[in-house]
């Protein structure tokens, strides 16, 4: 235990492989440097071969750490590194991990996610506890500064940031985009003419700020205050009372209790951001959460991303769900591999 | 003189030994109330912080008063770590073989033991049960290990002295 899981993650390889025993870190340290930085998922399975996801890229490792594209010639995966692995990621602490072994997700310090699948118990129709774990999914969490850039000019006037919601289908890299926009919000941007504002986030699932033992791990602006691992319900209503936020951002949205935490945050004064999943605004009206929130008028900015041109492609903004279409052609803000999460 | 520096030295090392043999027992008793007072911020902790085994050593090893467990459980903390290669029952295993801890019975140790097969492994409500369920049996080892100090230290301590003194009127 040293103090630099407490220092912002430097998400280099290093700092990603040490959460793997020994057998697995030598494989995974032999990696070649060029596509170490482009991994975004390392996948295992019992009895299976390891697998590395760059981008929309999906290969094995082998024993000497390379990648191939064939299963014929990799290392498979044993019960036994996958238990050490299991105690390695969780610190030996299984009981400080029940909500996050019900949810089948934990986090780690960088702020890189782990999901897990195996034999589930129910307790009352709701899953209590994933056992049994066979397979796990580490999601590498990468920051990459400036892909807000071309899209905040469209969301501030007159000195106030407007209540925005973005769409995107899953992995086109919505947090990321969400999670840029705080940053930069927070901390103010002289050249756009944003003053940097309170930004009050609930992140009910360690996604935005990628917070471990309560400290974000991911830059989120010198302005913002994360609520980890709290429903939206519970965290909006805590921040409007003791934090005073300018603005409130939250991911995911789209059942029927967040029309009325969105209704509440905008009486109280306040902006917000939040994103939902949905590949465009018809899909986005067939939700009726999201179409009661759109078809309100509560929503001044909609930004559509898609995976058309790479992970994270602006497809347009709108102002609000019949206004103009302020942007529509297609920003392409990073290159297909460097949006890795949500 | 010389005989009697010879019979000093001799009288010297039976202390010696009597007075060794009885902080056996001191040393045990001391360390079986350490481990009560451990166990009972492992429980705290769990209940209350639900940190991770590796803070909760890290922890322990800064508040605990006696200074000989600062070490060993600082190390334990950093074993358990990410990227350990060790499973914690191996770990723990590792920590009790610790030469600060040798005062103690295998008894002792048999019950410490047994609490490394559950700890961290399952929910919270059982690790508190576990960390109890140890707590009782420690007392109990406690009561034991205080009555033999009440019966042998002084025993001990007299018995070498004794000891010295007998050799030294048999070679006199």
């Amino acid at each position: 235990m040293n103090d630099k899981r407490f220092s912002r993650a430097e998400h280099d390889w290093d700092e990603i492989i040490r959460f793997f025993p020994n057998t697995l870190r030598s494989m995974l340290k032999n990696v070649n440097s060029l596509e170490q930085s482009k991994i975004t998922e390392i996948r295992m399975r019992i009895g299976r071969p390891i697998e590395i996801i760059t981008g929309n890229r999906s290969y094995w490792l082998n024993r000497a750490g390379g990648l191939e594209s064939v299963s014929s010639q990799t290392y498979i995966l044993t019960p036994e590194d996958f238990a050490r692995t299991l105690n390695s990621i969780t610190n030996g602490s299984f009981y400080a991990l029940e909500e996050e072994f019900a949810q089948g997700y934990l986090t780690l310090p960088g702020g890189h996610r782990v999901g897990f699948t195996g034999h589930v118990i129910l307790e009352t129709g709701k899953i209590k506890l994933i056992r049994d774990l066979s397979s796990l999914n580490l999601r590498i969490a990468r920051q990459i500064r400036g892909i807000a850039r071309p899209v905040l000019p469209f969301l501030w006037k007159d000195s106030r940031f407007l209540k925005t919601l973005i769409l995107s289908p899953p992995a086109s890299g919505k947090t990321t985009l969400l999670r840029e926009i705080i940053r930069e919000v927070s901390d103010g941007c002289d050249d756009l003419g944003i003053d940097g504002i309170r930004v009050g986030v609930v992140d009910e699932r360690s996604e935005i700020a990628g917070s471990y033992l309560g400290i974000p791990q991911l830059d989120v602006g010198n302005r913002t205050d994360v609520l980890d691992a709290c429903p939206k319900s519970e965290g909006v209503y805590l921040l409007l009372r003791a934090m005073n936020p300018q603005l409130i951002a939250t991911d995911e949205i789209g059942n029927e209790r967040d029309y009325q935490v969105i209704e509440d945050i905008i009486n109280a004064g306040v902006s917000f951001i939040a994103t939902a999943h949905a590949q465009n605004l018809t899909e986005a009206l067939c939700r009726p959460g999201l179409k009661r929130i759109l078809e309100n008028g509560m929503i001044e900015r909609i930004v559509i991303l898609s995976n058309r041109l790479g992970v994270g492609t602006v497809e347009s903004i709108k102002a609000g769900i019949s206004g103009p279409e302020l942007f529509n052609n297609r920003i392409q803000p990073k290159s297909e591999e460097e949006l890795p999460d949500g | 003189m010389v005989k009697l520096i010879g019979s000093l030295l001799l009288v010297g090392a039976g202390s010696w030994w009597g007075y060794t043999v009885s902080n056996r027992f001191i040393s045990r008793c001391e360390l079986l109330k350490n481990w009560l007072s451990i166990l009972e911020m492992l429980k705290t902790e769990i209940y209350y912080s639900t940190s991770f085994l590796p803070q909760i050593f890290m922890k322990l090893a800064k508040f605990i008063s006696r200074e000989e467990l600062k070490q060993p459980i600082a190390k334990l903390a950093e074993a358990t770590g990410y990227g350990s290669e060790e499973d914690l029952n191996e770990i723990w295993e590792h920590f009790l073989q610790e030469p600060v801890f040798c005062s103690l019975k295998q008894s002792d140790l048999l019950i410490l033991r047994e609490l490394g097969n559950y700890l961290g492994r399952t929910d919270r409500l059982n690790q508190l049960e576990r960390i109890d369920y140890c707590r009782e049996k420690l007392k109990l080892c406690l009561a034991e290990a205080e009555a033999e100090c009440l019966k042998n230290v002084n025993l001990y301590r007299y018995l070498g002295f004794a000891l010295g003194s007998l050799v030294v009127l048999l070679l006199v």
